[in-house]
């Protein structure tokens, strides 16, 4: 049974937001589901730093067994970190998605945007 | 390239198609992540009058001659999800080559991981798991791509030939790894029957298999005009040249 925290947001896309000390800021990664569905995870490709993207651009892309898939950004902002260990273990995603896992964080650009995303329960209900 | 991405992109609104087709001239195509930089050198593939492009799927280098190509695009609602789907086609390919006379079989799973893009041998170099082998090679090589609910995969079924040649393309010494041999169909039965025979024996394994009854069908009008507009995309050098 996949992992579906309660304390974070979700998109329909299978991405989920997790909030940081930093005022507006998030944390961004894919959810449990996500990895499980997907299989070993053997490349990640993500944004520079800096980078701004609206709800739903493409910022990234990840490869699983020869398939290739899309990251959508689940929310308008700018691209304060990436998680440069992924470069040399894309498998984190596979092992601690929601922690060492985690692909980059996101300045937010507003708060109000955070209303159009999913609770946890609803993702799971998108899931199962 | 342009045409398999069309069909991609139009899958939800024309639903799964089956497309089949061959390269003229032979060409070389590479993972969407694959690093080519530094491994192969455009001038030289040139030189060997081959094309070369960088595919939006997943996996390692192909030489796309003596072989025939598979693409499906389908909705996941009607196709499954990436692993089901990739499942759900090689058991349509195998059942379409046992018609053919051909023994093939999936590979196991227990074999690990599927190689990184970083790898520097080729796609048929090794067997990921659930992938299509026959006798003691690797008889179709196959990578998927999903978008906004839809997959593409897309896959070379080896008719003849040896792809040992692609390590032999690239500009460093031949890695060690990945140096497994493939199979063809050719070898396999003896002589090569007509592609067509192929052909209609793929479309057969899918209608078994999958369930899907495929008619022909030219590309839409929505589809010829994305597909024209990323032509001019796949054939750029900023693109098969990206890492």
């Amino acid at each position: 049974m996949a992992e579906t925290p309660q304390d974070l947001l979700y998109t329909e896309e299978h991405e989920y937001l997790k909030r940081t000390d930093e005022q507006n800021v998030f944390q961004v990664g894919i959810t449990d589901y996500a990895q499980g569905e997907l299989g070993d995870i053997v490349y990640v490709e993500l944004p520079a730093v800096g980078a701004s993207f609206s709800r739903m651009d493409v910022f990234g892309t990840v490869e699983a067994v020869k398939a290739v898939s899309d990251l959508y950004c689940p929310i308008a902002g700018e691209i304060v970190a990436i998680n440069e260990a992924l470069a040399d273990n894309p498998a984190l995603i596979n092992t601690d998605p929601y922690g060492d896992g985690w692909m980059v964080r996101i300045r937010i650009r507003d708060e109000s945007d955070l209303d159009g995303l999913l609770g946890a329960d609803e993702y799971a209900g998108h899931t199962g | 390239m342009a045409v398999d991405q069309a069909l991609l992109e139009n899958a939800a609104r024309l639903g799964p198609t089956l497309r089949l087709y061959r390269w003229r001239p032979a060409c070389l195509s590479f993972g969407r992540n694959q690093q080519t930089l530094g491994r192969y050198d455009p001038a030289r593939l040139r030189a060997r009058g081959l094309d070369v492009v960088r595919r939006p799927t997943g996996g390692l280098a192909v030489l796309h001659d003596a072989e025939l190509t598979y693409a499906v695009a389908a909705p996941v609602a009607d196709i499954g999800r990436p692993r089901a789907a990739y499942a759900a086609i090689s058991a349509a390919l195998v059942e379409g080559l046992r018609r053919l006379g051909v023994g093939a079989r999936v590979v196991a799973a227990a074999d690990g991981r599927a190689p990184a893009p970083d790898a520097a041998y080729p796609c048929f170099g090794e067997a990921a798991p659930g992938e299509i082998a026959a006798g003691a090679g690797k008889l179709v090589g196959s990578a998927q791509r999903a978008e906004h609910g839809c997959l593409l995969q897309h896959g070379s079924i080896l008719l003849d030939g040896d792809q040992a040649a692609v390590a032999a393309l690239g500009t460093g010494p031949a890695p060690v790894a990945g140096s497994g041999r493939n199979a063809t169909i050719a070898g396999l039965l003896g002589a090569l029957p007509p592609v067509e025979a192929v052909g209609a024996a793929v479309i057969a394994g899918f209608e078994a298999r999958i369930g899907i009854l495929l008619a022909p069908r030219p590309l839409d009008s929505a589809e010829r005009e994305r597909a024209r507009t990323l032509e001019t995309h796949f054939a750029s050098d900023a693109w098969t040249w990206r890492r």
